[in-house]
């Protein structure tokens, strides 16, 4: 099997990837609450026939939880460990997973520390992710 | 109506739990069923209903099951294949009795892991679900490398730690714990005693887990039977309250209720909210009355969740609870008194309610409880079952 880190794509999350590739965080948000939400839905979470359109989101949050790989599940970030995944609670009281490559340039952030998310592909040609970094 | 007190697990039977990737998974459930059956003084002609947990690929389908083994099942039910439908899967087999669809069920959860590795890798029948639209099941996102179930079990656990001030260090208390219990148990799969430094020393996987936080592989089956409950059945233990598992934007299937994973609230569900739910109100119990707890604890921290949410403790004061040999088996509350998923074999948690009934009938041997009456399984999904001796 041919492992690959390719993310589901369909008409749903397109407008998420889409922005990804330019580097812009876009998020659905329901106009009748006037709140964000993740992940993506046709519909609002929070109210009945609530109306969800993409917005632009602040990408800057905080870190809540970071975990760190030791041992490689896929074959793809063999290379890449040890790595890192958060979980970011932007400003707009949303929380996004995101992937945080250890290095020495690359200061690890402390817990509650301000993040900022951006978006950098994992392997060649893969789809941009979201990564975050201290701010 | 509630479910409490009309049902009961009559029979209970196990293959052994090595690995064994030569082996048909269909001969691990054969072996399961043959000794529930036998156990429960039963033919299998007397089985008409089927309830299975975990399916083909890593297990067997009802249809394969019924026809392969001879069962002919007029009521049949099958959940996924993941560790949180024990509770389920008795639920439904109560309820179809309950309810006149049956009258006796055979719940069946048999797996074959060994040929497939672990939850993650390329070739386990799982790898694909950490791309499930909108996230795996344990929070996975595999396009961004958050891979294999243990990395949500690992990123809650931190999140606890940091939200309650702990010392991640204090963990050491539940695997070994379960270790000590399960070197009591011929049939536990790890057995060799576990120090501090060994927990310590292990392995990191996914931090802050290591590699003695997560239940090993293994192969096995086990069965479980429900019938009416009858009174004179001394040997049958009774399904006096049962509970489903809870989905939502506040649940995170490694944390409790209100953690502040992925999209969950931070608002904990209060002591009294926690001791007054559906599964003490069918068993007309508060859980100061349950001599034995099994806990769900496919990775360690997974016990210190449940003990909140089903009100043993409070809100972030588990892993403080448990310290000091509390829930060891000469404790003030048992746990897991077999090894549980962590020692005794990872077989979805069924291997704990099996241990229930064993511990409720009196016959756990040089483990066995004193004074064991009432018996309580829960997970941090929310799924829970109270037992009750016959």
């Amino acid at each position: 099997m041919v492992e690959t880190l390719q993310p589901i794509r369909n008409l749903l999350n397109d407008p998420f990837w889409k922005a990804a590739k330019e580097g812009c965080l876009i998020m659905p948000y329901c106009l009748s609450s006037g709140r964000y939400f993740w992940p993506p839905s046709p519909v609002s979470p929070f109210r009945t026939g609530g109306v969800v359109e993409w917005r632009e989101a602040e990408t800057v949050g905080t870190l809540v939880s970071i975990v760190t790989y030791r041992r490689a599940f896929q074959e793809p970030l063999k290379d890449r460990l040890p790595y890192a995944v958060g979980l970011v609670e932007l400003v707009d009281q949303v929380r996004l997973l995101a992937h945080f490559a250890i290095s020495p340039a690359n200061r690890f952030p402390v817990m509650g520390e301000s993040v900022e998310i951006f978006f950098a592909a994992l392997e060649d040609d893969g789809e941009k992710v979201p990564h975050f970094r201290a701010l | 109506m509630s479910i409490g007190g009309k049902c009961a697990i009559v029979g209970v039977g196990a293959s052994s739990f090595e690995r064994r990737p030569e082996q048909s998974v269909l001969s691990l459930i054969a072996t399961a069923l043959t000794n529930a059956l036998f156990d429960a003084g039963l033919v299998k002609e007397q089985i008409d209903g089927l309830v299975v947990q975990v399916g083909s690929p890593r297990g067997a389908d009802y249809d394969t099951i019924s026809a392969t083994l001879g069962i002919d099942a007029g009521f049949c039910a099958q959940t996924w294949g993941h560790g949180r439908f024990a509770a389920t899967v008795i639920a439904h087999a109560a309820m179809a009795i309950a309810s006149g669809m049956a009258t006796r069920v055979a719940c069946v959860m048999g797996m074959k892991n060994s040929d497939l590795g672990r939850i993650g890798e390329a070739n386990n029948p799982f790898y694909h679900e950490q791309f499930r639209e909108n996230g795996g099941p344990h929070g996975e996102e595999g396009h961004l490398g958050m891979a294999s179930p243990v990395a949500g079990a690992a990123m809650a656990f931190d999140l606890y730690c940091q939200r309650y001030g702990y010392d991640r260090e204090l963990l050491a208390a539940i695997p070994m714990t379960f270790r000590a219990n399960a070197g009591r148990d011929p049939e536990a799969v790890m057995r060799d005693p576990m120090t501090i430094d060994d927990y310590r020393g292990a392995r990191p996987i996914v931090d802050p887990l290591r590699l003695l936080d997560c239940s090993p592989v293994g192969d096995g089956a086990i069965c479980l039977i429900v019938s009416k409950a009858i009174a004179a059945d001394h040997r049958a233990v009774v399904i006096n309250g049962a509970q489903g598992i809870r989905a939502g934007r506040d649940t995170f299937i490694f944390g409790p209720v209100g953690l502040g994973m992925s999209q969950q609230s931070t608002r904990r569900m209060t002591l009294t909210e926690a001791r007054t739910q559906i599964v003490y109100a069918q068993a007309g119990i508060s859980p100061d009355d349950v001599d034995l707890l099994g806990l769900y604890d496919s990775f360690s921290p997974l016990p210190l969740y449940a003990l909140e949410d089903f009100g043993f403790c409070g809100a972030g004061e588990a892993l403080g609870w448990v310290q000091d040999d509390r829930i060891g088996l000469h404790g003030e509350l048992p746990v897991n008194t077999n090894g549980g998923q962590l020692s005794h074999a990872q077989m979805n948690g069924w291997g704990q309610i099996r241990e229930l009934v064993t511990q409720l009938r009196g016959e756990g041997g040089t483990r066995q409880v004193a004074g064991c009456r009432r018996a309580m399984w829960a997970t941090p999904a929310g799924d829970a079952l109270i037992l009750e001796r016959g």
